[in-house]
């Protein structure tokens, strides 16, 4: 038997024997469809929008060429629920390994957002043309940065392109996170959702309600210089804040990122498969 | 050591509960290579909860579990060999057998794309029709056209022939004996509480009643050591004293007993002296008795053996 299951593990690499590949097809399956019906709503407004332009209804005006990463960002938190849910049970029942199906999981998530990203900069490229076209003939469409349709065009997606690696990341690192916070919440329903509105009102209460109140206290004693004291105290504490965050945004983001990744995996591992 | 057979699946005092159901209770057997197994019991005996565990599914608690003679639960390798077919049929998002196949393809190392064509015809689904609009029964025969196609060396059916009619539930046994015979190195579990309607196409059965074993044998032996003897109440008497008796019944003025044989002997010899008919136990009823042996109903007999 040893003899048998060596003929089926053998020649076969890992992205074989792991069903690795089926579970990113499943994925392909799942995500194009979406990714495919965003673009063309993409295109359609782009359409009506210059449609309208030229028949003289509205104006409008043409921004210069770049992704939409806010558009990607909110599509891989809307994917994050159905992939760490009906996605991981569908494949877990075939019994997919689920080191294989949290890699497919957050490597579907990862890219769609990136596909996105290029796809979304290339159509705004696209209709970049016909905008720019209709602005240099003067119907009803203003250039953000008037420029000629090559350089317009060019500028445009050389800037893009080098803001890409960075992008990238931050997708990796959101995919991450939202993704754990979807295991979270198919692991721990009502308690996940009690960090995720608690741990906020928690430090509303106890940061503002404090300064607020003792705000309040003040104005009825009627002591306005202490007030103002005070508010510069907090203005400089939030500055100090603000100002740690900014210097170490990107460490925080990496080590937010790292984190979740691993969690995120460790949250799926443990989760009970419905019956 | 080359030779030494391991078993497809092993479990050794094997136990899970869930809160305060104890859905499997120190259960100890094995599923040798090449046979198409039965595993048996009524609702609730277990089956699933041994099934998941199976399948990686659920992580066992206490005991031990090796698929292949290696641990289970999230170990590649192992797992590459097993197809696992549940009795609730689910098939994500995907919209048609073409997208099944497809995701299929990709999730078994030796999946069969011919044979999987081939099985389409053979239980009348469409390939591009969207599977919402399955029966249920359809939708069980897709599962098992992906089960038999896998090319998995140890494949497992929940409840094989849920929503499926007559005519389709002996198509699928009888194509279930046409791929062990075309590949027999493959295992086959079949798990179900519709016994009989499977026995036909079983090498062993594994019983299990409220997550104990009853039984678990070849089928063969299953056969030869439990009978139903059965003639004058007397000669029933004298021919099966000593024996192990699992139900005793009354049936137009002759005495029947249902029993265990000590030794395949005693059969040969019940055979051979013919003063009482005997005749093979039905699974089922086999099973019935069994559970009501274990569940500590004793058998009703009228007079005891001296």
């Amino acid at each position: 038997m040893e003899n048998r299951l060596a003929s089926v593990v053998e020649n076969k690499g890992w992205f074989r024997l792991s069903r690795f590949g089926g579970a990113l097809r499943y994925q392909w399956l799942r995500r194009r469809r979406l990714a495919v019906f965003l673009l063309a709503v993409m295109a359609a407004v782009q359409i009506v929008d210059l449609g309208l332009a030229f028949l003289g209804v509205l104006e409008t005006t043409v921004t210069p060429v770049q992704s939409d990463f806010s558009v990607a960002l909110l599509l891989i938190f809307c994917c994050s629920f159905p992939v760490a849910k009906s996605e991981t049970t569908f494949l877990l029942r075939f019994g997919t390994p689920r080191t294989s199906v949290w890699l497919s999981n957050l490597l579907s998530l990862f890219l769609t957002g990136a596909v996105y990203l290029v796809l979304s900069a290339l159509l705004n490229a696209v209709f970049a043309v016909p905008g720019v076209l209709l602005a240099q003939a003067g119907k009803n469409v203003t250039m953000a940065v008037p420029a000629p349709l090559g350089e317009y065009l060019l500028g445009g997606l050389l800037s893009t392109l080098k803001e890409l690696p960075m992008q990238l990341l931050w997708i990796l690192e959101y995919a991450a996170i939202f993704y754990f916070v979807a295991c979270c919440l198919r692991r721990w329903k009502i308690p996940t959702i009690l960090v995720l509105v608690g741990v906020p009102a928690l430090l509303f209460t106890l940061l503002l309600l404090p300064a607020i109140n003792e705000a309040s206290a003040m104005l009825e004693s009627g002591g306005q210089n202490e007030l103002v004291a005070l508010m510069l105290k907090f203005i400089s504490w939030l500055q100090k804040a603000a100002k740690f965050v900014g210097e170490n945004w990107q460490t925080i983001q990496g080590v937010a990122g790292g984190v979740t990744l691993v969690l995120g995996y460790l949250v799926m591992r443990g989760t009970r498969q419905p019956e | 050591m080359q030779d030494q057979i391991v078993p497809v699946f092993e479990a050794e005092a094997l136990s899970q509960r869930f809160g305060k159901t104890q859905a499997l209770d120190g259960l100890t057997f094995a599923i040798a290579p090449g046979q198409i197994v039965g595993l048996l019991g009524r609702n609730g005996a277990g089956k699933s909860t041994l099934l998941r565990i199976v399948s990686g599914q659920l992580k066992h608690k206490e005991g031990n579990a090796w698929l292949f003679g290696q641990r289970i639960y999230n170990n590649t390798p192992a797992l590459a060999s097993l197809c696992v077919i549940g009795d609730t049929p689910d098939f994500g998002k995907l919209k048609n057998i073409k997208q099944l196949f497809f995701v299929c393809a990709g999730l078994f190392p030796g999946w069969k794309k011919q044979r999987a064509m081939e099985l389409l015809e053979q239980f009348e689904l469409p390939y591009t029709k969207p599977l919402k609009g399955f029966s249920r029964g359809m939708k069980t025969a897709a599962l098992l056209a992906v089960g038999l196609s896998s090319g998995a060396l140890f494949t497992v059916f929940d409840e094989p022939s849920l929503g499926l009619d007559a005519v389709m539930r002996e198509r699928f046994y009888d194509l279930l004996l046409e791929e062990k015979q075309q590949d027999p190195n493959r295992t086959f579990l079949l798990s179900t509480h519709l016994i009989d309607e499977v026995a036909r196409v079983l090498d062993s059965a594994v019983m299990i009643d409220k997550g104990h074993l009853l039984c678990q044998a070849q089928m063969e032996d299953i056969n030869r050591i439990y009978l139903s003897v059965s003639g004058a109440p007397d000669a029933v008497r004298e021919e099966t004293k000593g024996m192990t008796i699992l139900r005793e019944e009354t049936v137009a003025g002759s005495l029947v007993r249902h029993l265990r044989l000590n030794s395949v002997t005693e059969g040969q010899r019940l055979k051979e002296e013919g003063k009482v008919q005997i005749a093979p136990i039905s699974l089922q009823r086999l099973f019935v008795f069994l559970a009501q042996t274990h569940n500590g109903v004793e058998p009703d007999i009228e007079e005891a053996d001296e």
